[in-house]
């Protein structure tokens, strides 16, 4: 049945509908905003949302990019023609598989270096899907009892904790929300912002360079894009 | 003098970070400043003992509060350093694990042969750890597509087939464009896919 369903899909989705929305479009932008999250990851001091419904759209498509290759290949040697199309398949399977990749180990780099700022703070944890919030725990349980069996459990009590901040200095990494970023504009935003008593106008497509901490809720919106 | 076996500690993992393989675990220097922390914990619990905290308030001395001080922050100096130096090696394993390698060969030098193994300077909670890290990203790595390794490369990918040199004996393997046989210093031209991981282990190097 599912079989019958993708081949439906595709069918629906390669033609343009009733309503003048291109479903090939659609899947454009969706790799485009792919390529958006990247750049926006790997250049935000802190972990940003996880956007599980455009990876699972995306995930599906390579699926059955796989599939279209393993079922083409089976019959190189009928048709000369589909060897090159084979090739352009492939290799853009890859790119987006890159892009996926670097998507989710710069997340998990970042959930690493931050694990226990995240755990103590609730709304953190709820941008994490649920396969990287047991990644953190388990990642977590495993380095404390390396510490623990290496030399903390030999040490005074006083001096056993992980999330000390007392002595001067804080145990606790956190992430630096007032990093200068690159911004670029994507849509005007209607009311000037705030940064340091400073009244500053954002214009479509001006390109700036802002404290995190001040344009972060118009990047979660997607008016603003770090570059 | 106190913090010294500690600044040698850090100054060994600083040390490895120019290496391209980790070196012995340092059991003794550790179990040192283990011993010189307890040693001073044993003393800050001596001058907070209240004969001679009230002794020495009524003659109005205060070299034991700063003495007091003084070892607490040699204590905190102590255990920063060995949370520095394991957290550096810890750090060095997840490394090795996400590039499906662990003979402690990193890529950064190819000629290097894969001999000298890794879990012979590891101590037996380094090894374990190793091992369950491996474990953790296997599995978070079954939630995606089979074709979506996330231990592979992190450089932008730009041709399906590329030219390899073989650098260490490999041997035979089979793709779906026939046998390969994989001897020393011989050149391929083969499916990038395919030989990934060897590039990764140090076999094989991308032309």
């Amino acid at each position: 049945m599912d079989e019958f369903n993708d081949i439906l899909n595709e069918w629906v989705e390669n033609r343009t509908s009733e309503s003048g929305y291109n479903i090939q479009q659609a899947k454009q932008d969706d790799l485009t905003r792919l390529m958006q999250l990247v750049v926006n990851e790997r250049m935000a001091p802190d972990v940003l949302e996880y956007e599980e419904e455009l990876l699972e759209r995306i995930l599906a498509r390579t699926r059955l990019q796989i599939e279209f290759i393993e079922i083409n290949s089976l019959e190189l040697q009928l048709e000369k023609d589909i060897k090159l199309q084979l090739m352009i398949v492939e290799l853009e399977l890859e790119r987006v598989n890159y892009l996926i990749r670097t998507y989710l180990r710069t997340r998990l780099s970042k959930i690493d270096k931050f694990t226990v700022y995240i755990t103590k703070n609730g709304d953190m944890v709820k941008r994490l899907s649920p396969s990287e919030v047991s990644y953190m725990r388990k990642h977590f349980e495993i380095l404390t009892t390396l510490y623990k069996k290496q030399f903390l459990s030999r040490l005074p009590e006083l001096l056993q904790l992980l999330d000390d901040t007392g002595g001067g200095i804080s145990m606790i990494e956190e992430p630096d929300l007032d990093k200068p970023v690159f911004v670029k504009v994507v849509k005007t935003i209607s009311h000037s912002i705030d940064v340091n008593n400073e009244e500053v106008e954002l214009l479509q497509d001006g390109i700036y360079v802002l404290r995190y901490s001040a344009i972060r809720l118009y990047i979660m919106i997607g008016d603003i894009k770090l570059i | 003098m106190y913090g010294d076996a500690a600044d040698k500690l850090v100054a060994d993992a600083k040390r490895s970070t120019q290496l391209t393989h980790l070196p012995l675990y340092q059991g003794e220097l550790i179990q040192n400043i283990i011993n010189e922390t307890n040693d001073l914990q044993a003393e800050v619990e001596h001058l907070t003992n209240e004969e001679i905290v009230s002794q020495t308030q009524s003659q109005g001395d205060r070299t034991n509060q700063c003495q007091l001080f003084i070892s607490h922050l040699a204590m905190r100096r102590n255990k920063r350093c060995l949370l520095a130096y394991q957290r550096y090696r810890a750090e060095r394993l997840q490394y090795m694990s996400w590039l499906n390698n662990t003979t402690g060969i990193t890529v950064d030098e190819p000629g290097a042969a894969p001999s000298g193994k890794a879990a012979d300077s590891l101590n037996h909670n380094e090894e374990e750890y190793l091992k369950k890290y491996n474990e953790l990203i296997i599995n978070y790595n079954k939630e995606f597509n089979e074709s979506l390794d996330l231990t592979g490369d992190i450089e932008p990918p730009k041709d399906i087939f590329i030219d390899v040199r073989v650098l260490k004996d490999v041997g035979e393997i089979t793709t779906e464009y026939g046998v390969f046989n994989l001897t020393k210093d011989s050149q391929f031209f083969v499916r990038y896919n395919d030989v990934a991981r060897l590039i990764q282990q140090g076999y094989l190097q991308r032309l």
